[in-house]
């Protein structure tokens, strides 16, 4: 081995353990520190943002009109035939007019979950297990029995005839006239009927009637619509579970759900806060809201329309009713109404 | 005898008055000597507080521990028992099922039994779950938020300077009475509070 060969092979030694030195220094230090390296994967990560990212569905409605709330927790709201917005939060209702403007106040026993206003203003909430009837002028009217200890209603919902009461707990909708007599019980599981029951895992659970008299009922933790005619027959249903924009999202959704005069349906969701457009048959074919325009964990979207079809959405954490119209047409509040 | 009279009833009063003082100051000093010994006495524990926790999975890899000492806890009375559940499932999953294709926890330790058409049971097994609060989230961004994270004190080492509650970035991380060492939710929660036991 010539000096020349001796001295190269000292070098790559020299150089190796160099480099080995600094490796153990390096990774050692690393090792040591409490911080993760900046820019390192977590890789327990559950990265719910990627989902929140929005499709190509356009959105054919604008934000007109916003409604401030003088509640700590707002939780209902509907819209009047003759144009008074109403909003249960706390232990009251809030009315304002058609064109936001408050216009009184209505004390009431408990917080009301749910509520509905027919075409003169008589109101009906749902006050935990039972309903209970205000007139016009906020006085109370009557209160309907208990429907049990189990009993939690989340909907109140009025055909020309009937009103129907969502109940979370008993896991079914209660159908009754409306002087308050009890008629029946809709969507009870029955396999002779072909019904199949609703999974109400927590308490969102909509319904609504749309212009043909029909019952709509969200069954949530099937992540779908169903239609029920008057005497409780299972008609048709649709939607699809999944995180992708036309399907609903989460454990249970849609959490609420309001049916626009063409028979068209808006949702929305907790979750993934988000307010979708349906056609009649459940294809997606707008965005009102995603989430990027509510506060981290927004739940209780409710929504409710008026008979120019302006949709009415409350934002609890905002504090907020925010009203829609269709892109290119008039703001102007219609004379109101809730299916 | 007068003299003598008033001397003796002025010996028992001031014997009555300097006894009475007497037995107040031993029992001001008694209940001030078993408040001391009490408060210095009352152990205390760490424990993550479940309101405040953001599901960050620095419990999963800041215990000294080789496997954290924090684990996932399950409220029954708050679970909605779903098929599809988000806290098992991978959003997203192909299936409704028990292929660990479909699973959210990266250890398999979240166990499915079906109980009804369409209800799941979902149990922890504490030996696979490393705490990393993946099932957490999920459950509580899409569900009823009947999982989340507490410290197991049958594991924990109650290090006088927690490393995960110096890491914790929410400040979920505090110092409880060892009487009543957890921080549950739902039903369990409520029991434990009207037990005088968390």
């Amino acid at each position: 081995m010539s000096h020349k060969d001796a001295g190269m092979g000292k070098v790559l030694t020299a150089g190796i353990l160099f480099l080995s030195l600094a490796g153990v220094i390096y990774f050692g230090f690393l090792a040591l520190r409490d911080e993760p390296r900046p820019g390192a994967k977590n890789p327990f990560e559950y990265d719910i943002e990627s989902y929140k990212k929005k499709d190509a569905t356009p959105n054919f409605h604008r934000e007109v009109q916003r409604i401030t709330l003088d509640f700590a927790l707002p939780r209902a709201l509907a819209v009047a035939g003759n144009g008074k917005v109403y909003v249960a939060g706390d232990q009251a209702v809030a009315v304002f007019n058609a064109d936001g403007t408050a216009a009184g106040r209505i004390d009431i026993p408990g917080p009301a979950r749910c509520l509905a206003a027919d075409a003169e203003g008589t109101l009906y909430l749902g006050l935990g297990d039972r309903l209970a009837v205000y007139d016009s002028a906020g006085r109370p009217k009557s209160e309907w029995p208990s429907l049990g200890e189990k009993a939690v209603l989340t909907s109140v919902a009025l055909s020309r005839a009937h009103v129907y009461a969502a109940d979370a707990g008993n896991r079914i909708v209660w159908k009754y006239d409306r002087q308050g007599k009890l008629l029946g019980r809709i969507g009870e599981k029955n396999e002779s009927r072909d019904i199949p029951g609703f999974i109400i895992p927590s308490p969102f659970f909509d319904v609504a009637v749309d212009p043909d008299g029909f019952l709509w009922a969200a069954n949530t933790g099937r992540h779908s619509l169903e239609n029920y005619t008057e005497g409780g027959d299972f008609r048709t249903s649709w939607g699809e579970s999944g995180m992708d924009w036309p399907q609903f999202c989460g454990c249970c959704n849609p959490s609420h759900f309001v049916i626009l005069s063409d028979g068209s349906v808006v949702t929305s969701e907790k979750g993934i806060a988000r307010v979708k457009v349906y056609n009649r048959i459940g294809n997606l074919v707008s965005i009102l809201a995603g989430p990027e325009e509510f506060q981290e964990g927004t739940v209780g979207l409710d929504l409710a329309r008026d008979g120019s079809d302006r949709i009415y959405l409350l934002d609890p954490p905002g504090r907020l009713v925010r009203i829609f119209v269709k892109k290119g047409e008039a703001p102007a509040a219609g004379d109101g109404r809730k299916p | 005898m007068k003299e003598l009279k008033t001397d003796s009833s002025s010996t028992r009063r001031n014997f009555l008055r300097s006894g009475l003082r007497l037995t107040a100051a031993a029992a001001l000093c008694g209940t001030g000597a078993v408040l001391v010994r009490k408060a210095s006495s009352q152990e205390m524990v760490w424990q993550l507080d479940p309101a405040l926790c953001i599901q960050c999975e620095r419990c999963a890899t800041g215990c000294v521990l080789p496997q954290s000492a924090v684990k996932c806890v399950h409220s029954y009375s708050m679970c909605g028992y779903c098929d599809l559940c988000s806290g098992y499932l991978q959003p997203g999953a192909r299936a409704r099922d028990t292929g660990a294709e479909s699973q959210l926890c990266p250890t398999g330790a979240i166990r499915r039994k079906f109980v009804e058409p369409p209800y799941f049971e979902y149990t922890i097994d504490e030996e696979l779950c490393i705490g990393c609060g993946k099932c957490v989230k999920g459950c509580g961004a899409f569900g009823n938020g009947s999982l989340y994270l507490q410290v197991r004190h049958n594991l924990c080492e109650n290090c006088n300077e927690c490393s995960i509650a110096r890491a914790c970035p929410s400040q979920a991380w505090r110092r409880v009475p060892a009487h009543q060492p957890y921080l549950l939710r739902g039903d369990e929660g409520l029991r434990g509070k009207r037990d005088g036991k968390a």
